[in-house]
């Protein structure tokens, strides 16, 4: 455990943009966000939040037709105007953490890609795959520990960071508009939302992570396979077969394979924006009704799926294969 | 004496090239053996064939392992300096001995952390910011808390000044080795370690061209300087090297006893620096010959 644990934190050590780029990038939407609330939303709407009142003077300056047509319209919007329920409330969280959440772990995934292609690669290039073969640890352990911090540390790590800036977030939000008018119309703070954001979250990453499985091992290879140009042999074999065909066959099957394996695991999970009511807007029922945003899942699909167990048994191979490579290639 | 490293028919092609061709020595516990030999001459692939790092054919065991399919096993017993640019440059000390800390169950922290703090390094910098000699004082530290049963360096000294070369060998004979260690090393820098070695290996074009004790090079290697008129008598005993040095012949011989040479001028041991450039000479092609051929 402890060997396992050091190989980890070497990983970091080495790859420190792994953990800095996604803290700084979560740095950034905290500082954005916070900026926000406090300087830019009272320069805008006053600090007593959402009035729905006319402005005494203009009305006294209108004709006495556009005056009602005014009124007429106020008088509709606070119609409109209603209070959330506490289930609109949870649902409002729930999105905008599953949000906030995809933003983090998208940019995290930007990260793991330029980590899976150097890992194997910059060992090599200075040379010090000499010191790390001349200690007692097998290639196994190395390929394996890298592996682990692309598919499980590093994404699950960035879900968690994300749910740790929505808390921020919401201390933000509570500090800011805590008090005012404002606060009746924002959706209270929910530990339930939040968490079952959270788990949903862990859930699609899991899904995410066992779907991209053969990507992650293909960009090992790669890392491990090259010489020189690592990035191109990460991309330009899939790109090149994508321009093959369309120029010569004229279709796009390779593009839509590559489609399919990069996010077609969402597709599995049974998201159903239907059961969501996304989208409508029917008088009161301006945000989407979720009462347990879990229920909108179906995880099943994707455990049942034989492309995500032939995609986790391809990964193997092309992982075997980097381990291999990196055990017998001597090119140091 | 247990034999460390046994080697029969090492064979090794890169390519159509042969690098080893059926190498045949033995390595036997509490000895420093140097595996000196000429450029491309096969030391190196030697080394990475002993320390399972490339494939090849015939019989090695090394301490009883088969470094092909045993690597893990034997990492544990055998360290290993490539040269000095091998430690990741982005560590830092702390780190470095963090992680040897970490993997290696026969690390002693306490004794890497005492022979730093005999050295100007701190363990907060990173080895990109280290000097040639405390990166090798860096790695020498991490080595000599290894209790390993053999230590193969390849050229470990590579690109330091005197004094480090020579403290980093002052170091490894004062604090690692002793008669159940044995060390086998590759270096250009033959003289500076001919004192230390117990044994020797020339190796060239793939081949052993000498598996000797150094104690008994005294006795099977004579070099004559022939006095006036005796050079001819000299050359009857069949040198297998001669070199003229400021207008007289220096000759070595193999297996002539040194009384029998003494009467023909001035003799003494050769130097392994001398053997070496006599043995790693083309036969036909030594400077006297040369000269000869010219005038």
């Amino acid at each position: 455990m402890n060997t396992a644990l050091i190989h980890i934190r070497r990983e970091f050590w080495e790859h420190r943009s792994l953990w800095v780029a996604p803290a700084i990038w979560v740095g950034l939407i905290t500082l954005m966000f916070t900026y926000t609330i406090f300087a830019v939303i009272p320069n805008h709407i006053g600090k007593d939040g959402i009035v729905i009142e006319p402005d005494k003077q203009t009305m006294s300056q209108l004709s006495e037709n556009d005056r009602k047509d005014v009124e007429k319209t106020i008088a509709e919007a606070r119609e409109h105007h209603h209070q959330p329920t506490a289930e609109e409330k949870d649902t409002f969280f729930a999105f905008s953490y599953l949000a906030s959440t995809a933003v983090v772990t998208l940019f995290t995934i930007i990260v793991v890609f330029f980590y899976l292609i150097d890992c194997l690669y910059a060992e090599r290039r200075d040379r010090s795959i000499l010191f790390w073969k001349s200690l007692p640890i097998s290639d196994a352990q190395v390929v394996l520990s890298k592996l682990a911090v692309a598919l499980v540390i590093v994404p699950f790590g960035a879900i968690l960071v994300a749910g740790v800036m929505q808390l921020v977030i919401a201390v933000m939000v509570w500090l800011r508009f805590h008090g005012t008018p404002m606060w009746v119309e924002l959706p209270e703070w929910s530990l339930l939302a939040w968490f079952k954001s959270m788990v949903v979250s862990l859930v699609v990453g899991l899904g995410g992570v066992l779907w991209c499985a053969p990507v992650a091992g293909y960009l090992l290879l790669a890392s491990s396979w090259a010489r020189k140009n690592v990035f191109l042999w990460a991309v330009l074999p899939p790109v090149a077969l994508c321009a093959l065909e369309g120029f010569f066959l004229h279709s796009t099957q390779v593009l839509q394979f590559i489609g399919w394996r990069l996010f077609g695991f969402v597709k599995l999970l049974h998201l159903n924006p239907s059961a969501l009511n996304v989208g409508t807007h029917d008088s009161k029922e301006d945000l989407p009704h979720i009462t347990d945003v879990m229920s909108q899942l179906d995880m099943s699909g994707l455990f049942t799926n034989m492309d995500v167990w032939a995609g986790v048994a391809v990964a193997a191979a092309l992982v075997f294969v980097a381990i291999r490579l990196r055990r017998y290639r001597d090119d140091s | 004496m247990t034999a460390i490293i046994e080697a029969r028919g090492l064979t090794k092609h890169y390519g159509d090239t042969p690098v080893l061709r059926g190498v045949d020595f033995n390595v036997a516990a509490g000895r420093i053996v140097g595996l000196i030999g000429p450029n491309g001459a096969g030391k190196t692939t030697a080394i990475k064939a002993i320390l399972g790092l490339t494939p090849f054919d015939g019989e090695l065991k090394v301490l009883g392992l088969d470094p092909r399919t045993q690597r893990n096993a034997l990492m544990k017993e055998v360290c290993f300096i490539a040269d000095v640019a091998v430690l990741p440059r982005w560590m830092s000390v702390a780190q470095a001995v963090e992680f040897v800390a970490g993997v290696h169950p026969r690390f002693d922290r306490k004794r890497a952390d005492e022979f730093l703090s005999k050295t100007d390094i701190k363990m907060h910098k990173r080895v990109r910011q280290l000097s040639k000699g405390m990166v090798t004082q860096l790695h020498l530290a991490l080595i000599l808390a290894i209790d390993a049963k053999l230590l193969v360096l390849d050229e470990p000294t590579l690109g330091l000044d005197l004094l480090f070369r020579r403290s980093f060998y002052d170091n490894l004979l004062n604090d690692y080795f002793n008669k159940e260690r044995t060390i086998l090393v590759t270096t250009h820098q033959v003289e500076e370690i001919e004192n230390i070695l117990t044994d020797l290996l020339f190796i060239q074009h793939g081949k052993i061209a000498l598996d000797a004790q150094m104690d008994t090079l005294g006795e099977r290697f004579v070099q004559l300087v022939p006095a006036a008129g005796n050079a001819e008598r000299a050359r009857a005993l069949k040198p297998f090297y001669e070199r003229e040095v400021f207008g007289r012949v220096a000759m070595l011989f193999d297996g002539v006893k040194e009384s029998e040479l003494a009467a023909l001028g001035e003799t003494r041991s050769p130097s392994v620096a001398d053997l070496f450039v006599a043995m790693m000479s083309p036969p036909g092609a030594t400077p006297a010959a040369t000269a000869k051929e010219a005038a």
